[in-house]
Formats: C-alpha cells, structure tokens, sequence
C-alpha cells in the first residue's frame, strides 16, 4: 500500500475543488485527487451563467444580490453567508476573466450579463441583468479555465483516484484513504488538511439533471466520520428538464425570454407569481407545474409542461410587456446553443420553432458539509469547526443557499467559497505539522470494499439503486407528505439492510472495476437518502424546496434553524435543531427580515 | 424493438487477446441512447462490461467509443440514427491509438499529456486593468475563438485521425484545437510560443486535411478548420 | 510496420467519409506517380549519356506490362493532380470546409471526365500498335533489365540501413529524423505552391506525351514529327526524339529544356518531400527511419543533378547514331 505525503489534500476536480487548488498550491504542497478526469465534472454542465452585482448592462449592487439571495433561499441562508457571496462574486467572476474564461462581450467590450431566476434589482423590483454568461455553457468554461491554469501552475492531480475513507487521528483529520481505479490499489494520502469538493448527489431521485457520478461521496465519507449533514432536506427540483431524461433546460432560457406554457396554452406562471412570471425561484415555478400537472393541465395529459423560447411567442410576450427588446431565430442560436443541440439531438425537438417538453428534475442539494465562512467544516450547532476537515461547492452547505439556491448562484459558490477555502487551508498548513498517521488506518475500508468486491447475495447493486430513486422521486421531490416521507424512510432502511447483506456483484477483478466502484457509491447514496428522507421527514413547515402538503404554511417561530443529521451509534440517523440562521443583516435592515415571498 | 450489442471486450487480468462479445436486448426504444444500452447490458446481464461514463448528455466527454465503426459519444447517438427494424445489431469498440486498459476504456493519459504540451491556458502577464475590472474584448474578437472553446477533451477527434493511429507522437487534432482557442484569444500573449510547439514535425504538418475529425466531433467544432488557421498562421508568420 | 499495417487495417474498418477515401488515394497515387518518376528521370538521362540503354527502356516501355502502367500513371496524375487542388483550396481556405466533401465527390467526377476520353485517345494507341507488326520487347528482356533498377533500389536500401545503424551505434541517438519547425512550414507551403505549379506543366507533358503523340510514337516510327517541334524524328529512334525536342529552339530559347527543369526540380522535390511524410508517418523504428529519410535526401539531390545533367548535355548526332544501331540490332 503506497502513502503519500501532501499538506493540503483536495477531493474532487470540479470547480469548487480547482479554485481551491489554485490558491492553495500557491504556498503549500497541494494534491488533487478526482474519481474522473477533471475536465468530466459537472461543473461542466452547468449552463446559465454566474451571478455577480457587475452592473455591466444596469445598475446593481451586491446588497441587492444578498436579498435576491435570502429571500430565494426562504430565508435560511445564513446572510453573513448571503453577503459575503454577493461581495466577493464581483472580484470572484472579474478574477476569472483574468485567468482567461471567454465570457460573451457586451458591445463595449465589458462581460455580458442576462436575466435569471428570482434576481432583480433594488430589493425585488424588476427583474435584472446579472448572469454573466459564456453563451449556455458558462461552467464548461469555468471548469476548462480552471483546469487550464492548475496545468499552468502544476498543481499535483491523481485522477481516476476514488477516495473512499477519511482518516481521523483524535480530533485532527490527517488524510484521506483512495483507491486508484486502475489498478484497484490502495493508496493513503497523509496530510495536514482535506478538502471536499465532491459535489451534489442528485443520483438519488429518479429523474435528475445530475452525472451518474454523483453520488454524493465526500458528504457520506464525512458523515461515517462523525460530521453531520446539514439541511439536507433541502434539495431542488429544477423546473426545466428534459422530459423523462432529466437533462437540464437552463433558467437562462426564460433570462431570454422563453415562457412556461400549459396544455391549454396558458402562460400559467402569470397566476403563480403576477410579478416576475417565469423569472419566480426555481421552487415556485418547480411547485408551479407540479400543479398544472396534477391538475391535468400537463401536456396532452401527461407530466410535463412546455418551455417555449421560439421568436413569435416570445416577442409576442415582449410586446405585451412593454419592452422594446425583441429576438431572433439567429439570437437564440448563438445565446442557446447547447440547449439546442440537446434537443435536436434527443428530443427530434428544435426549440427555435417548436417547445421543448419539460418537467421538474432532482438538480441542486443546499444542504451538504456544514462549513463556516472558510470553508471549514464545522460540526455542532456553535458551529466549532474541525480543525484540518474544509469543504467547498455543492458538498458543502455554508448555509448561502438556505431552502431554496437561486440560479447562477451554484457557480458563484463554486468560486466565492472555492477560493475562501483554498487560501484558509494554506495559511492552515502553513501554520500546522503533520500529525502522525493511526495504526492500519485502511483497515476498515479495506475490509469493506474486499466485501463488496466478493458479494455474492442476491440483488444487483442497480436493483436497489433503481428502488431508492423510485421511492424518493415519489415521496420525497417537489411536494411532500408526512406518510410519504416515512415510506420512503422505511423502504431505504430496507433497501440498506440488502445493501448491506444480500448484494451480488459479477466483477471479482483488480483491474478499472466499475462494478465495485458502482456498487461502492450506492452505499453512499442510500446514506445520504436517508439522511435527507429523515431530515425532511422531521421538518414540520413547508420552506424553499422543501413543501409538504401537510404543513403547508412556513413557521418561522420554530423552523428558522438549521437541521443537523449525525450518524447514531446504531447506523440510524440523529437529528438536531439548535443551529440557528445568521439574521445579522436583518438585525441592521429591516427588508431582511422574513416576510411572506412573492415574486 | 430488440437490439443486440456487439462489444469488443478485453480484460488484460485474464484475456490473451480482445475479442468480441453480443449481448441482446429487449424492449429497446429508438430514441435510447447508446449509453443506456450499455448500462442494460452491464446492471442486468454482465456487471463486468466496463466503460466511463458521467453526464450522459455530451458535455463531460468520458463516453468517447467507436459505435458502427465511429467515433461518437455513447450518450450522444440515438438508436434510431444507427438504423430501425426489429432486429438491430450495433457495434462497439474502444477508441483506436490509446492502450486498452479494459474493455471500453482506454489510457487518456498520452492524449492528456499531448493536451498539456500545447500551453493549454491563458498567458498574459500585463498587470489587469488598473480599475481593478475585466480586460476589455471585443464581441468580435470574443466571437474568433468561440468554436474551440466548446472542446471536452473526449479524443474522439484524435482517435479518429489516421495520421494518429500511424504515429501517436503527433500532437492530435484535441490538443491543436486548445492551442487554437488561445492563439485567437485577442488576451492572450503566448501565441509565438504556442505555434513554435506546433510548427515541429509532430504538430499540425502531421494533419493531411482529411477531416475525420471534423465529422467524429461530438461538439461540432470546426476541428480541420482550426487545425488550418493553426497552419496558416504558421506559414504566414501572423494570427491575422 | 505495425503502424503500416494498423493504418490499413483501421482505415478499412473505420467509417470516415470520402475524406478519408481521398486522402488514401492521393497516398497510393502519389506513391506511383513517383516510383515512375524516379524511373523516368533516370532512363530519360541515358539519352544523353547511353543512347542504347535509352533505346532499350523505350522499347520495354512499348511491351503490355508498361502500357499497363501507363494507364495507371495517368489516372494517378489526374487524380492526384485535381484532389491535391482541392487540398491546397482547402488550406488556404479552412472556413470552406463544409464544402469538402462536396470537393471530394467534385474531385473523383472530374478525374472520370478526364480520365475517360483521355483513355480512349490512349486505347486507340495502344490497339493500333498491338495490331501494327512492330516488335515488342520480351518479357525476359524486360526482368533482365529492370531488375536492376530494384537492384539499384535495394542496395540504396540496405547502404542506408547499415549506415544508419552505424551511426546508430556511435552516437546512441534515438530519435528519427525531424526537421526543425521552420523547415516544415516551408515544406508545407513548397508542397502547395509546387503542387499548383506543376498543374500546367504537367497536364501540358500528358498531352504532348500521352495524347497527341503516346510512347509507341517515340521510336520505332521514322520521319514523325516530334511533337511540340518543327523538327521530324529521322531516325525514328527515341534518342532523336528527345534530343530534337531539347534542342528546339523559340526566339533562340531552348523552352522544351526550360519547361524539364522545372517540371524537374518541382515535381523531385514534391514527390520526395510526399515520400519523407509517408515515411515519418509509418517508419516507426529509429534505425529505418533514419536510414529512408537520408535515402530520401540523397534520391532528390541525386535526381535533381542526374536529370539536370542530361538536359544540359542534351543527345546530338553521334548519340542517334548509337541508338539507330541499337535498335537495329534487335529488330
């Protein structure tokens, strides 16, 4: 078993985890270790834009992106958090430029920006232009531009390395435990801090705009580690994917001007939010189809609506609107043309003059690794960090998205939090020695995975994989129930009991076993279903992404707190509600203080 | 509809040699993507098949294969563009030029390293605009590189040059479309340093204008055209 | 060769478009049109320097085998000549790619359209000097004398070897033969601007030599008019014949001598350079590699100086003589 010696270790290649790198490899040996090539992450798919106050095209402020930021979070986005993300996402997205990423141009030469969901101006006004973007595929250049300047810096990378375990010597975390895919050999990675960036874990609910890889494997990682999860009741359902296949449909079409319409030719978000429309927070329009669908006002019947960006509807709408602007067949090719291309490609749909068939998809989790504003992972409700342990990105949950992320505003996390966290870790290391390895630390992982290498039950890890996304696209996505959520809470404690002692696998081999590997983070994703079943489960109001029929009102009396899920004794799940909202904003200005969200 | 998949499989722990396998599937749709045929026949039949995959819709580039003998994305074809009838039988092979390391996968470290030979990232060392905002560019000038921003680094452009195949020393359409997005970058100042890598033997001299790779690109980059603005502006001495 | 052999082998089974069609052909063509090239420099050269031996090549070149090649050869130039076109267009012009494939099927319609009436002039040669009841040489006569130009092949071959494997041995190098950047932009260009200017000067040589007047017109036909001249082949011996030709005087300007050099010099260091790039793409191992790639620096200079001197040296009375001679003796 080979070890390696590195003071700042950092799991995933995503864009969380290579701004992180970029700073910290800057002042302290630094190694990356990504279960993919750095490039495949899906920070790549991200397709909108990054949300920054640049006040390019308009007049803004990052106060307005901190408001824009709680109040779509329903507020339980710790504003300090909600602040500091609106401050620094200016230098944040000028920096990148800086390092090169081809934003489109305004015709003087500045970033271009565009519209987006639940952004406006001046505390809620009108919609505003704060999306910059690089046509539709702004994270495949944030994650190229960042891959591109490790290259340049020749940050250490050791890819196609699954991290599998996180090494705790007393209070202090000390490395990390993975295997290299290749070879199916072990290798320990002995360092003086860790990072997580491992991204979401959408591979949980059926239908998802998420990579088959994510699987959520630095937050089960930590919590069998004794870190709790944080809010992960709290996932959203983006309202525009691909029907049936999930894959996302960017907000930025409706930035554009495209509309949400029913089976009766309705643009029904005119009834659900008078004000901005199809611009509402992704969880309102998300609740919105539900609705349409359930009230049989889906297309033909069926579960979806359609998302029309076509130049007639749109300019009609424009029209109506008042507005001068109006587009064109040519525009929307060179503003839209990934979307495009996916529909053309599965859908024999061509958006230009036809709608795309949509419907909500699992996309975006706000809970994740508590973190402070460091990005170091902090676990009790006086949020006492674990010295060494950060995390950053979608793993992790400062809280800047609270109930309910804003679009844009995942990328802006990425970079905003990335850095934060890159550059306390080195000053960290800087200032800490290693602490010695304990004794066999891979024992235990070693163990489990020569389990699943030899298992031999009954079930196939995709029957129990395909099971758990039922249950929870069922019981516990856009609306949920008190005898729903416990179903699903039933079916996964069952689903895990298999896992754990009737699963078969049929690759025994050493070599590139995928088999392993998937059967690996399907113990991952049913930790984290539930976690968030049982999260949600507890959580008796309907805030942000989280909405029961039930409770369908907010309660801000007893609800205004973060939940906390550690890992009981017995492997079940444990819940705490002591952690409370940072209000400071709300303390200095009365228009952060919860109030009933309208868009 | 039933489709059977022809896969060229080979496991170096206990294989002499590759050879290749059919599996049969029922139930097929048209519109399934390749990929999820693949994943069939992997969950429900034989968890050994092995192949990357991520995003399953064309952006992450880890699903670069040859099916029908070209290379595609597996996530990216449809059923119904390799053809229809009952009884369908689609071939797939692993990437041509990069070692096999199991089945469908195959070493990307030598098309990595290709990649990271070209300069691969913005160089400008002026200080930035001392009102601490972005460089300023033209959308015209934004507009020259745009083609070879979309590249995913999936090699299917590479893997599919005979130049390639013959000779894996030749740098490869991939990298040559990285150096390309940043030599057109009116930013970046590498550009000189950039063509005198790609002006050698192994560089673009080695493409012929054949244009497989154009057709292989799963992004519908321009590839041979970028590959010729490379050599033109070589030849000529000049970006412009 | 197992990068020969995998090439082959792949561009069979892949599925590439007519892209890939071209390039193969307008390898293979290339490939032929220079072996020929070689042949036809050196034994034109004899009529300067060994007028039988001259003699003797244009008769083998009269027998069935050659007359098959020659078909070959000129389907080979066509095509080579119109698809390299396209190539040049297309490098020059890059954003015209979508036009490509269009080019390609463009490219193989006119080398039909050219190749068609240009075979039937051919076939009405050739028939008409199989059925005349001129002498044609042997077979055997042909493997005795062309042997020795693979001969001549294989000892270039294996002296390039060994040195290359000596100089392998003292300077422990391991790396082939690459020229530094500048040199291939240069080459790069050379191949594109030679290629387009050959384009007259070749197609101008296919229809003195091929069409209007063919090998069979070059000896064994007394009294014919050379073409492209005023003058008249009196010996009807192909020494006279090529001798008349250079020696043909416009406004005092040997132009047939002009128009050899250069289709000389442009065509040698096309072909060669072509050859070095096939070369470099398939020769894989060090020691060969090296070893082609100093035989083909050598060939072109080689060529260059031996076609060079023939043109200077021309073929005057005394060389018909021999010829005349030479060719009586075997009739």
């Amino acid at each position: 078993m080979q070890t390696h010696q590195y003071e700042a270790i950092i799991v995933g290649g995503g864009g969380a985890g290579l701004m992180a790198a970029l700073y910290a490899s800057r002042s302290v040996k630094t190694a990356v270790i990504s279960k993919l090539y750095p490039t495949r992450s899906h920070t790549g798919a991200a397709q909108g834009g990054i949300g920054a106050a640049l006040g390019n095209l308009e007049e803004d402020r990052p106060e307005w992106h901190a408001f824009d930021t709680v109040k779509g979070g329903d507020y339980l986005s710790d504003q300090d958090a909600a602040l500091t993300l609106a401050e620094e996402a200016v230098s944040a997205v000028i920096e990148l430029e800086h390092l090169g990423l081809p934003f489109d141009r305004t015709p003087d030469g500045r970033i271009s920006q565009r519209r987006f969901g639940g952004h406006t101006s001046n505390f809620g006004d009108k919609p505003v232009r704060r999306a910059c973007h690089a046509a539709d595929r702004t994270g495949h250049m944030i994650l190229q531009t960042l891959y591109q300047q490790c290259i340049k810096n020749e940050v250490t990378f050791f890819d196609e390395f699954q991290v599998v375990d996180l090494i705790r010597s007393g209070d202090a975390v000390v490395g990390v435990i993975a295997v290299n895919i290749d070879d199916g050999e072990l290798h320990i990675f002995h360092s003086k801090a860790v990072l997580f960036a491992t991204g979401g874990w959408g591979r949980v609910w059926e239908i998802t705009s998420n990579a088959h890889s994510l699987t959520g494997d630095g937050n089960a990682i930590t919590y069998r580690r004794g870190v709790p999860m944080q809010d992960m009741e709290f996932f959203q359902f983006h309202p525009t994917g691909i029907y049936k296949m999930g894959i996302l449909i960017t907000e930025g079409v409706r930035g554009e001007g495209g509309v949400l319409i029913n089976d009766k030719g309705e643009r029904f978000m005119e009834k659900y939010a008078p004000h901005i429309k199809d611009l509402a927070s992704r969880d309102v329009v998300s609740r919105a189809i539900y609705l349409e669908i359930e009230a049989g006002r889906g297309i033909n019947g069926q579960r979806y609506v359609y998302l029309d960006v076509t130049p007639e509807t749109v300019n009609r709408y424009l029209a109506e609107a008042g507005e001068d602007r109006r587009i064109t067949r040519e525009y929307i090719e060179t503003k839209l043309p990934d979307i495009l291309d996916f529909c053309r490609t599965y859908l024999g749909v061509d958006p230009v003059t036809e709608p795309m068939p949509v419907q909500p998809t699992a996309h975006y989790g706000m809970g994740g690794i508590p973190t402070d504003l460091h990005g170091r992972v902090v676990v009790d409700a006086q949020r006492t960090p674990l010295p060494g342990l950060y995390a950053a990105g979608e793993c992790a949950c400062v809280s800047v998205h609270g109930a309910n992320r804003l679009g844009t505003n995942s990328l802006t996390d990425l970079i905003v939090f990335g850095r934060r966290a890159g550059k306390h870790m080195a000053e960290y290391c800087q200032g800490a020695d290693f602490v010695a390895l304990p004794e066999n630390p891979a024992g235990e992982i070693q163990e489990e995975l020569e389990r699943l290498r030899k298992a031999d039950g009954t079930r196939k890890p995709y029957q129990i994989r395909e099971e758990m996304r039922q249950v929870m696209m069922k019981h516990v996505s856009v609306f949920r129930t008190a005898e729903g959520m416990q179903e699903a809470v039933e079916t996964i404690r069952r689903l895990k009991d298999e896992y754990a002692n009737n699963l078969h696998i049929d690759d025994r081999g050493k070599r590139f076993n995928t088999d392993l590997f998937e059967a690996w983070e399907l113990g991952c994703l049913l930790d984290i279903a539930e976690v968030t079943a049982v999260s949600a489960l507890a959580r008796e109001e309907s805030r942000g992404a989280h909405s029961r029929d039930d409770f369908p009102k907010r309660n801000d009396e007893k609800w205004m707190v973060h939940t906390l899920a550690y890992r009981a004794a017995d492997g079940g799940v444990e819940l705490n509600h002591k952690k409370p909202v940072d209000m400071s904003l709300a303390e200095k200005d009365e228009k952060f203080k919860p109030k009933e969200r309208v868009y | 509809m039933q489709v059977t998949l022809r896969i060229r499989r080979f496991n170096p722990e206990k294989d002499q040699k590759p050879y290749w396998a059919d599996y049969t599937l029922d139930n097929v749709e048209p519109t399934d993507r390749v990929l999820e045929l693949l994943h069939r026949v992997k969950w429900e039949q034989d968890g050994t098949l092995s192949f990357r995959r991520s995003c399953a819709h064309g952006v992450c580039g880890s699903d670069g294969m040859r099916i029908n003998g070209m290379n595609r994305l597996a996530c990216k074809v449809l059923v119904n563009t390799l053809g229809e009838g009952d009884a369908l039988t689609i071939q797939i092979e692993p990437l041509l030029g990069l070692r096999v390391i199991k089945d469908l996968i195959v070493d990307m470290e030598p098309f990595f390293e290709h990649y990271r030979s070209v300069m691969p990232y913005f160089v400008n060392d002026d200080p930035p605009p001392e009102d601490g905002r972005e460089r300023l560019q033209s959308p015209e000038d934004r507009e020259r590189f745009d083609d070879t921003t979309k590249c995913i680094l999936c090699a299917c452009c590479t893997t599919s040059c005979p130049s390639f195949w013959a000779n894996q020393d030749y740098l490869g359409p991939a990298a040559i479309v990285q150096a390309h997005r940043f030599i057109f970058d009116s930013r970046d100042h590498a550009a000189e340093e950039r063509l005198k890598i790609l002006a050698e033997t192994d560089g673009v001299w080695r493409c012929r204008t054949i244009y497989n790779c154009t057709m292989a690109c799963p992004r519908e980059i321009e590839v041979t055209r970028a590959i010729g603005e490379v050599k033109l502006a070589i030849a000529r001495g000049s970006v412009e | 060769m197992t990068a020969l052999a995998t090439t082959v082998t792949e561009t069979l089974r892949y599925r590439g478009k007519v892209g890939q069609w071209a390039w193969v052909l307008h390898r293979l063509t290339g490939l032929g049109v220079i072996v020929f090239l070689i042949l036809h420099v050196v034994d034109t050269s004899w009529a300067a320097f060994y007028p039988s031996d001259y003699e003797q090549a244009i008769r083998e070149y009269q027998s069935p085998l050659f007359t098959i090649g020659e078909f070959f050869l000129v389907a080979s130039v066509v095509f080579h000549a119109l698809n390299g076109l396209r190539i040049v267009t297309l490098d020059y012009k890059p954003e015209w790619w979508r036009y490509q494939e269009r080019a390609t099927l463009l490219v193989f319609a006119l080398t039909l359209l050219v190749l068609v009436p240009t075979f039937a002039v051919m076939l009405d040669h050739t028939v008409a000097f199989y059925t005349s009841d001129r002498d044609i040489a042997t077979l055997d006569e042909i493997v005795q004398t062309q042997s020795l130009f693979v001969m001549g092949f294989v000892v270039i071959l294996v002296v390039a070897l060994a040195l290359s494997g000596l100089y392998g041995l003292v300077t422990r190098s391991s790396q082939g033969v690459k020229l530094s950047g500048g040199w291939e932009a240069t080459l790069w260009t050379y191949m594109r601007v030679s290629g387009v200017l050959i384009l007259p000067l070749v197609f101008g040589h296919l229809v003195l030599m091929h069409i209007l007047q063919g090998v069979f017109d070059i000896a064994g036909v007394p009294e014919l008019e050379v073409v492209g001249t005023n003058a008249i082949n009196q010996s009807g011996t192909a020494v006279e014949f090529v001798g008349a030709r250079w020696n043909a005087l416009l406004a005092g300007v040997a132009v047939w001598r002009i128009y050899d050099g250069l289709l000389l010099a442009l065509a040698a260091i096309h072909g060669f350079n072509g050859l070095r790039y096939i070369v470099n793409d398939y020769a894989r191992s060090v020691w060969v590699n090296r070893a082609l790639n100093w035989a083909i620096f050598f060939g072109v200079i080689a060529l260059i100086v031996v076609g060079a001197a023939a043109l200077i040296a021309g073929a005057d009375e005394t060389a018909y003589k021999l010829a005349t001679d030479m060719l009586s003796s075997v009739q």
